[in-house]
């Protein structure tokens, strides 16, 4: 800024009753030593949790926590665009899929390390979001969503069956890198792409494209007048969220060993990314993770406990438990609140961070309707 | 007429024309739903499959017009409780809102179809009727396929009559454009918002009924997958607010569908189908947002 | 370049520091010239031309659907006029998107408020100064080690504004739960956070009781020194319009009425039969009173 207001105010300025920001409310709240203590165990807790499993035979299978990891990836890709643009995608399955056979060609095909796949799957997410964000400049709201369902479509039926880029219906192999191949050894790989992803989703936040994307889900105007280039921003979020899922597909990638298009199933998989997002809570990083591990640890169990109460399943339909309720959970959680998983996990993390726990918070989803009584 | 020919345009032309009606009668439902609720319903693919399931799961056990009557009805109960459980409840919300909803919609349809017993991927559909009508150009038109044109054309144009011509068809149109006053006039807007998405549902429950004999199997979900995309894109050929519009361009899209398939290799460009309805909607979305068959209603 | 175009209608006025002259200058920070706009068969603006010249506080007034708020959208951009261009600081800006005008030194506000109603007050500051952020949007996002620091000075600069409205102690409220006259200072703060040079404010003082109108005018005579600010402002109140502007434009049917020194302007007769109606003698009456009052203090 070519100004600052450090310099001495001149003489006629009107003095309201000013408070200094030291003198705010709420900031001089402190946890007890106590307090500090259970906050450290609740973060200790979960990592010897973590280092027990790793070092024993546990009974949850690392294949599926890794699935879990891939899929709160995927979900924060769309995260980006639903939640913090207010762009809706329904073809993210075309978005995730498109990383994991640019992954495996790359590897299996150009014979090129594990981590040239991921970076080639997230620049490749990156462009073909691009593309259709340009279509997004163009056809807005309710409509693009139309085309971005009608991209997944393409995707599966057309780009997944390329011979010469998917092997065509026989899947495309995509190896683990070497020293990685164990699930076990694989899962670490995973955690510390969504690490990554999640240490970038928190500095896009709280840094100026973070802030321009929120600006111009409420308002264009608004961002505009805040010098905000709307459609630059609105392209920058479609390859952020592309790069994600690039990644997210990646990992899919090597996790299964190969990728077919039929992995990349409109009806099934599109729209679970979008439900998992949705009742995580938009824009609520902490609640999407935590559903994603829900997500999968009830894809293993739920089946279990169907059959433990009497109801008849059949074994290859059993995840489809999982994907039934987490569909009434995403209408339940659009009627009745709106910030989804992350009604806890916010003030959860708030706590952790030595605030007071607190659960009320504003917040609102996909907007509810944005804020009541501005309008004269 | 040559067999080349017969093969790559007149056959297409024919099911193009059988399955478009299907989708015109898919698009019609969306475009009702969007004028009385201004949301776009992406569970009116399942409306579909409901349909397809209620017929086929009864019909060896009731009389065959009865089975079909369950499948409608099946749908239309399906829609109703969609108004009833998910959208009355989010009226007041920001579209995209609902229309995550509808899709969440159709994710609990799907699920519930697999949890329900649909393991295998193929369902058989037997034909209505058997037997060729005559022949055109070279190929046969069965009866089976004049019935199901000749029934969904008369259920399109019997909307169109309805919404055109009948005191409860208006007063549906008014609330999508003056809700209050449609309210002042003591128009109930629940009752139309119930009306039109049960019939939407039965709609979808019809086309959902009539088109897997054409092809002689279906899977589970395949009004979501293989109807859903066509008949949004249909509706928007119609500008989302014309319901022969709608009707007009589920033919169309029939016809674009059924060329592609049969005319280009599928080594060449798999999926091409698929292809040909995103350019559709691109191209029409970016060129014309108000449609092409469409006027404003 | 644009040259003083001789033929200037205005007689000498009392400037900012009230030395008695209104100097037009060559470069003016605001040029309006011939502008003209039509939606479908409306035309909403017919060859007004608007003058700002540096330092000045200048009003625009007129009857409802006169057409102020869409000169205030030619000249940010949000409207692209079909006839007539718009200059600022001798620059023609015509084709520029707002948001470049805005990075050039535009700040505004708007009629029905224009802040991020999900966000903070803080965060609205935050947004406000992308333009003037030092790093890019990569880089921030990678989470570059020079933008945490950046980030900091941000904020302070932030909160050095509220402060200076005496808005501190709503840092951290969410904007949706506020007062309506409190938005209305809000944005003024987040238009501040813009870094302008020229200030467009739409109707800064709806909402607002004669006194409360009062203290904003002594607010943005005190905004204007301290931030080196040319103000144009769309008002209803006419007693703030007189006692703060240098210069008055009236509009009318999307036509310019006249234009002249507050004093004048309020006293030509199509202005109080266009304008102040009924309400002519109150309202005048009350005008004479702040004109009054202007005088003393200069």
């Amino acid at each position: 800024m070519a100004r600052t207001l450090e310099r001495p105010s001149a003489g006629g300025t009107p003095s309201p009753p000013r408070t200094t920001v030291s003198e705010l409310p709420g900031r001089g709240f402190q946890p007890t030593p106590a307090g500090w203590a259970a906050r450290a165990g609740a973060v200790l807790a979960p990592l010897m949790v973590g280092v027990w499993y790793v070092r024993s035979n546990a009974p949850v299978r690392s294949d599926a926590l890794a699935t879990a990891a891939v899929i709160a990836i995927g979900a924060l890709s769309l995260n980006v665009l639903v939640g913090y643009t207010g762009q809706i995608s329904l073809g993210h399955q075309a978005f995730i899929g498109i990383g994991a056979f640019t992954s495996a060609y790359i590897i299996s095909e150009s014979h090129q390390p594990f981590l040239v796949g991921v970076v080639v799957a997230l620049l490749v997410g990156a462009v073909q979001a691009v593309v259709l964000g340009l279509i997004a400049l163009r056809v807005r709201g309710l409509y693009f969503a139309l085309v971005t369902l009608a991209w997944g479509k393409v995707a599966e039926q057309c780009l997944f069956r390329l011979k010469s880029f998917t092997r065509g219906g026989a899947g495309a192999e995509a190896p683990r890198p070497s020293g990685f191949t164990t699930d076990k050894a694989y899962l670490v790989v995973c955690l510390v792409g969504l690490a990554l992803i999640l240490l970038v989703d928190w500095r896009l936040v709280a840094t100026k494209a973070g802030r321009a994307m929120q600006a111009l889900r409420e308002s264009p105007q608004v961002a505009a007048n805040y010098g905000v280039d709307v459609k630059g921003y609105t392209l920058y979020a479609f390859a952020v969220a592309g790069a994600y899922a690039g990644v997210a597909g990646a990992l899919f990638a090597s996790r299964r060993l190969t990728v077919q298009s039929g992995d990349f199933d409109f009806a099934g998989i599109a729209l679970t990314y979008l439900i998992v997002t949705v009742v995580g809570g938009l824009r609520r990083r902490g609640g999407i993770v935590a559903f994603s591990l829900l997500y999968v640890l009830g894809g293993e169990y739920l089946p279990d406990l169907a059959r433990a109460i009497g109801v008849r399943t059949i074994e290859v339909n059993a995840g489809y438990y999982i994907q039934a309720l987490s569909a009434v959970l995403a209408i339940l959680t659009l009627i009745f609140q709106p910030d989804g998983l992350g009604t806890i996990t916010a003030p959860v993390g708030r706590w952790l961070r030595g605030e007071r726990f607190q659960l009320a918070h504003g917040g609102g989803a996909l907007g509810r309707g944005g804020g009541g009584d501005a309008r004269p | 007429m040559s067999g080349v020919l017969a093969f790559e345009v007149a056959r297409p032309v024919v099911l193009g024309v059988v399955q478009g009606a299907g989708v015109g009668l898919m698009a019609i439902g969306l475009v009702l739903i969007y004028k009385s609720s201004r949301v776009f319903n992406f569970a009116a693919g399942e409306f579909a499959t409901v349909g397809a399931f209620g017929f086929y799961l009864t019909k060896s056990h009731v009389p065959f017009l009865v089975a079909a009557l369950i499948g409608v009805l099946a749908a239309l109960g399906t829609g109703l409780l969609t108004e009833r459980l998910v959208i009355r409840p989010l009226a007041n919300r920001p579209r995209v809102t609902l229309l995550v909803a509808t899709a969440a919609v159709a994710i609990f349809v799907i699920a519930f179809q697999f949890l329900a017993g649909a393991q295998g991927k193929l369902f058989g559909a037997k034909a209505l009727v058997s037997g060729n009508a005559f022949r055109l150009v070279g190929v046969f038109v069965s009866w089976q396929e004049i019935v199901i044109v000749v029934v969904l054309a008369a259920s399109g144009a019997a909307l169109a009559w309805f919404f055109g011509r009948t005191d409860l068809g208006l007063a549906t149109l008014a609330t999508s454009q003056e809700p209050t006053a449609a309210r002042l006039m003591g128009i109930r807007l629940n009752r139309v918002a119930m009306l039109t998405w049960g019939l939407a549902g039965a709609l979808g429950g019809v086309a959902g009924v009539l088109l897997p004999p054409l092809t002689q199997n279906f899977t589970p979900a395949f009004g979501t997958t293989d109807l859903l995309i066509p008949a949004f894109t249909a509706a928007v050929l119609g500008g989302m607010t014309s319901v022969p519009g709608a009707f007009v361009g589920g033919l169309v899209l029939g016809l674009v569908q059924n060329l592609t398939q049969f005319n280009v290799s599928s080594n060449r460009l798999p999926g091409a189908p698929s292809v040909a309805v995103l350019v559709v909607l691109v191209v029409v979305l970016v060129v014309r947002p108000t449609g092409i068959l469409g006027r404003e209603a | 370049m644009p040259v003083l175009d001789g033929a200037d209608r205005r007689a000498p006025a009392p400037g900012p520091d009230g030395d008695g002259a209104r100097r037009p200058t060559a470069v003016p920070v605001l040029r309006a010239d011939d502008v003209s706009i039509r939606f479908g068969g409306l035309q909403a603006l017919t060859d007004v031309s608007v003058r700002v010249e540096e330092f000045e506080i200048v009003g625009l007034i007129g009857p409802n659907g006169a057409g102020k708020t869409t000169i205030f959208n030619c000249i940010t951009g949000f409207y692209r006029p079909q006839r007539g261009r718009i200059l600022f600081k001798g620059e023609d800006v015509s084709d520029l998107p707002p948001h470049e005008r805005s990075a050039l030194g535009m700040g505004r506000t708007f009629q029905n408020v224009g802040l991020v109603k999900t966000e903070t007050v803080i965060d609205n500051m935050l947004t406000a100064q992308h333009a003037a952020v030092e790093y890019g949007a990569v880089a921030g996002t990678l989470g570059s080690p020079p933008t945490f620091g950046a980030e900091r000075r941000l904020r302070r600069q932030g909160e050095a504004i509220l402060e200076l409205l005496g808005l501190a102690r709503l840092r951290d409220d969410p904007v949706a739960g506020l007062p309506y006259g409190t938005l209305k200072r809000v944005e003024i703060a987040t238009a501040l956070a813009t870094d302008p040079d020229l200030l467009l404010l739409d109707e800064p003082g709806s909402g607002m009781g004669p006194e409360e109108a009062d203290r904003l005018g002594d607010e943005l005579l005190a905004l204007r020194r301290e931030f080196d600010l040319t103000i144009v402002m769309i008002e209803h109140h006419v007693p703030l319009v007189v006692r703060v502007c240098d210069y008055v434009y009236v509009l009318n049917f999307g036509q310019l009425l006249t234009e002249g020194l507050p004093g004048e302007v309020q006293r030509h007769p199509e202005v109080v039969a266009a304008y102040l109606g009924d309400e002519a003698p109150e309202a005048e009456e009350a005008a004479e009173r702040a004109l009054e009052e202007r005088g003393v203090e200069a």
